[in-house]
């Protein structure tokens, strides 16, 4: 999947975040959630999920529960806690500003100066 | 709460992490098992399926350890593994282990011990209120030669009428004590007689009932109130005892109320009550004054303010006239005849520590040389530098975390024996009064010292080898796989400046005890100018201020006595037996007074002297020679000619070398009296062993019979065979006499000297200890630096070097060292000792002999302890020492 870009640092955890807000996930759920979600654009290094899940419900953005998935299987869903929803819509409008800012410094052209 | 709650998550994180462990495992599972379905679903067999999953998910481990850290107990989990990785390790080695165990114990433990003690004794508050704004006043008066006198309750009187700004308050107190009868034995209580402010002086809060009035103070009350301690013993602690009555004196008092139990700690009195009228007008000195400064107030700003009331007094009172006050805060009075003891041993004790952490730090960094290849390995594959401090930092803790506990124990015995030994009182300087020192205790702050000693040692000597070895090029280390190469000696410099430190701490407490030792004997070998051993002593006080003593007429004072006195002389058993006003050395009383001598008129200088009132057979009980003239005789009563005996020094200083026999003293007030001379006496040591004898004036007791004497028994039988007799002896002649104070010259002079005694053998301890732990540190140095030359001595023994050239070698290098840390240590003594001069009697603060002694003994331990070393490395069979490594 050549067309697949890499992700920014520090954008998993929003990526998991807004994946997780549309209704609870497991680990691999939240991995199909994002590719669906960027059109398949964007790629996750499958392994790297976890670090970054830990890491949010530590901070007590997510939190877990044990269930049983539509495969039938035991699993550990994701939720957002009222915190990671707060989060979520703040790291929203920030990202919104620097995309705005950016895509404006880049379109610039010279005679507009 | 919180914090003991994030602990408890921590702990039970650490406890469950395996549980935690499996759910992430099955977590990472279950996300491949999706993967290949989903792969599966696209037409790959399950088993390719499953294997593209995982090279997908990529790596495993990795992403597996890094989600296990992101769940924030990782450090606990590698500090567990770095503690059960130290203790494997010093359980590898348990004779280093067990080195170093003890040699912290030792230090740790001293240093808690004296901890305690220093904290119990130095530093707890009183507990009254605004304790350190107490100060002691006394009258001084220079030219008279009295440094402390205790103030009279006119002074007192005088004090607050000039309503001296510095103080809020003033406070006067008079110890004495009371016969108690009607309840059970007759019985001599310790009575405190104080000013009615008492209750508020103190901010006392009685265990029940109330404290004094100020309305109570001018006229005659007979209340009381109980003290802890006596309301315990007597009343059993009986609750209903406020408003009951007690015969003290022979008079009823009501009593009206409880004192808290530590109140002991500033008085430890039986029974309190109030002066009256009467009593604060008597000029007779020697009551006690306390003064609470108002707040922000200074001694020195009160003082100043004092003698310009002194000076106005004398305006109006020409009589006191030369007078001035001393001011000291109440709270160093107390303890300035132990400070300085404890202030030497604190120095000794730290001095031990630092002992210790050098043995230590130079034990570990020997080993952390031996580990070099360890190290270097780990380093090679991958651990950080953080990581290998880490390792080490958790070892030495480990080590000082045990020794500390091991010391603790140390200094539990320590404080064990100190209450079974140590003194319980200790004298107050020329004030005629005691403190009880308080029972010492391990309490929480001396585990939390101890804590903060040990983790503090722990750090700083395993910061030490780390930081070494970081020094060095680890690349080599790994090459030479741990094989010294010759010339190549690593830690040199740590290692030589430890055993100048050693050397020079050791010397430094040599010299110390050294002193004391001497100091000590010189203070045993002092003749108080009479003999002490087989001396009974013990007071007896008449009962004169009750309503119908027979005792208010001093002539029937005179006779009682004087019966008390021959039924004590028929006990078998009793040499010899005798009366005085004030037995030597006890810190009983003072009773100091100016004089003149008839025949020489016109001085300008009043001189003062010791006054004296004693029976006959005084002097010969307690082996005071006869110098000139003849002592008492029983004819020396109010019917014969006033006479008096003086001591030597008196003799010497006022008649130089003319015969004072036969010459008349006269008391400068009252009747003026002339008094015949009839004999010179040895001087005698009255107040403390290390002053000087003070002139001393000897009346008979009969001339001027006194309310309270002291008995002095000789006798050869024991202290409990004997004093029923001598009990027996007195109840038969007023059965409502009760004898008090019964001490044998011994304890007596036991008191005196216990503070040079504490420093005198703690020092002595800590000395030999600190010796011991410097001979340990320089054989360790001087072993491993002989080990790492093991192959150079081999090639030079092949070569065909003498074995005596290569041990010279060896020693003189190790020796060159020691000298250093001598002369070090002889600089430091020089400075320390100073410390200790008023600890010390008749040996100077730079005793040269001493200093010489104590520079000999400390080079020959130390030259011991790299000689023998340096004799086994030569003896080694030089081929075996050429393949060593």
């Amino acid at each position: 999947m050549p067309d697949q870009a890499q992700l920014l640092p520090g954008t998993l955890d929003l990526l998991i975040l807004r994946a997780v807000s549309l209704g609870p996930l497991h680990g691999y759920g939240i991995l199909l959630r994002i590719g669906q979600i960027s059109g398949q654009a964007l790629m996750v290094e499958q392994g790297a999920l976890y670090p970054g899940l830990f890491r949010l419900v530590r901070q007590g953005l997510l939190k877990t529960k044990w269930g049983v998935s539509d495969a039938n299987r035991r699993a550990k869903f994701y939720e957002l806690t009222a915190a990671g929803r707060k989060r979520l819509q703040a790291e929203t409008e920030s990202w919104n500003r620097l995309v705005a800012a950016i895509a404006c410094a880049l379109s610039m052209q010279p005679g507009e100066l | 709460m919180r914090i003991i709650g994030a602990l408890h998550a921590r702990w039970s994180a650490l406890v469950h992490r395996s549980a935690m462990r499996d759910e992430l495992e099955e977590e990472l599972l279950t996300h491949l098992q999706y993967r290949a379905d989903d792969l599966e679903r696209r037409g790959i067999l399950r088993a390719e399926a499953e294997r593209q999953a995982r090279i997908e998910f990529g790596g495993l481990e990795h992403y597996r350890e890094e989600s296990h850290a992101a769940q924030g107990w990782h450090w606990a989990e590698t500090l567990l593994r770095d503690v059960r990785f130290g203790l494997r390790i010093l359980k590898k080695s348990p004779a280093f282990t067990v080195a170093v165990v003890i040699t912290l114990a030792l230090g740790i433990g001293a240093n808690t011990a004296l901890f305690a003690l220093v904290r119990g004794i130095l530093m707890r508050p009183l507990p009254v209120r605004a304790a350190s704004r107490l100060v002691v006043i006394w009258d001084s008066n220079p030219g008279a030669g009295l440094s402390r006198v205790g103030p009279s309750g006119q002074d007192y009187l005088d004090w607050r009428e000039q309503k001296t700004h510095a103080f809020e308050d003033l406070f006067l107190f008079e110890h004495g004590t009371g016969t108690v009868t009607g309840n059970g034995e007759p019985e001599q209580v310790a009575g405190l007689r104080v000013t009615t402010n008492f209750g508020d002086f103190f901010g006392i809060v009685p265990v029940m009932g109330r404290t004094f009035l100020p309305e109570e103070e001018n006229a005659r009350h007979t209340l009381a109130i109980l003290s802890y301690r006596y309301w315990k013993r007597k009343y059993q602690g009986n609750p209903d005892v406020c408003g009951q009555s007690m015969t003290l004196n022979g008079e009823d008092y009501t009593i009206i109320g409880v004192l808290p139990a530590s109140f002991d700690q500033l008085f430890p009195v039986d029974v309190v009550v109030p002066f009256d009228d009467g009593w604060l007008h008597r000029a007779d000195s020697d009551l006690g004054v306390f003064g609470r400064l108002r707040p922000h107030v200074t001694v020195r700003q009160a003082a100043a303010e004092m003698s310009e009331t002194m000076a106005r007094i004398a305006r109006q009172r020409p009589s006191r006239k030369g007078f001035g006050t001393v001011l000291v805060p109440l709270e160093s009075v107390r303890m300035e005849y132990i400070r300085p003891a404890l202030l030497v041993l604190q120095c000794a004790v730290g001095f031990i520590l630092i002992l210790a952490c050098a043995n230590v730090a130079n034990l570990m960094l020997s080993r952390g040389m031996s580990r070099r290849q360890e190290m270097a390995v780990r380093m090679s594959l991958g651990a950080t530098r953080k990581q290998i401090i880490r390792q080490f930092l958790v070892e030495s803790s480990l080590l000082a975390i045990l020794g500390g506990m091991l010391g603790l124990l140390l200094a539990l015995g320590s404080v064990h024996l100190w209450a079974r030994y140590g003194p319980t009182q200790i004298p107050v300087p020329n004030a005629a009064y005691e403190v009880t020192l308080p029972a010492i205790h391990l309490g929480v702050s001396e585990i939390g010292f101890t804590l903060v000693v040990s983790l503090a040692t722990g750090i700083l000597f395993g910061l030490i080898p780390p930081l070494r070895l970081f020094g060095g090029n680890m690349q080599d280390a790994l090459k030479n796989g741990g094989r010294g190469t010759i010339g190549e000696v690593r830690g040199r410099g740590t290692r030589t400046a430890l055993v100048v430190v050693e050397g020079a701490l050791a010397l430094v407490l040599v010299v110390g005890a050294s002193l004391m030792i001497k100091s000590f004997s010189r203070l045993l070998s002092i003749n108080p100018g009479f003999e002490p051993n087989r001396l009974l002593t013990l007071r007896i006080k008449l009962s004169e201020d009750a309503a119908g003593s027979p005792y208010r007429d001093p002539w029937k004072r005179g006779s009682a006595f004087h019966d008390f006195l021959k039924h004590v002389r028929n006990v078998p058993g009793v040499q010899s037996a005798a009366l005085t006003e004030i037995v030597p050395l006890s810190q009983d009383d003072m009773d100091r007074g100016p004089f003149a001598i008839q025949e020489k008129p016109g001085s300008d200088v009043t001189p003062s002297a010791d006054y004296r009132d004693v029976s006959p057979g005084y002097f010969q009980t307690m082996r005071i020679p006869l110098l000139q003239g003849r002592s008492f005789a029983e004819s020396d009563d109010a019917r014969h000619p006033r006479v008096v005996v003086i001591d030597r020094t008196l003799a010497r200083e006022y008649f130089g070398t003319e015969s004072p026999i036969g010459r008349h003293i006269v008391l400068p007030y009252g009747p003026r009296i002339p008094r015949e001379v009839i004999g010179v006496v040895g001087a005698v040591r009255d107040s403390s062993l290390s002053g000087v004898p003070e002139a001393t004036i000897y009346f008979p007791y009969m001339q001027g019979p006194d309310q309270t004497m002291s008995m002095v028994v000789r006798t050869a039988l024991p202290q409990n065979t004997i004093l029923p007799e001598i009990r027996d002896a007195i109840w038969s002649v007023d059965r409502n006499q009760p004898v008090f104070e019964v001490r044998s010259m011994q304890e007596i002079m036991g008191n005196v000297t216990s503070a040079p005694r504490i420093a005198f053998i703690l020092l002595d301890i800590l000395a030999l200890v600190a010796l011991v732990l410097a001979a340990i540190g320089i054989y360790g140095v001087t072993s491993y630096d002989v080990a790492q030359r093991t192959q150079e001595v081999g090639v030079r023994l092949t070569f065909g070097a003498p074995p005596n050239a290569v041990l010279y070698m060896l020693v003189r290098q190790a020796t060159t060292l020691i000298l250093l840390g001598v002369a070090v240590g002889l600089l430091c003594a020089l400075l320390m000792t100073r410390l200790m001069s008023s600890l010390l009697y008749g040996v100077s603060s730079t005793d040269p002999a001493i200093f010489l002694g104590a520079t000999v003994l400390v080079t020959i331990v130390a030259s011991i302890a790299c000689y023998l070393p340096a004799r086994r490395a030569v003896r080694v069979d030089p081929l075996v020492a050429l393949r060593s490594e």
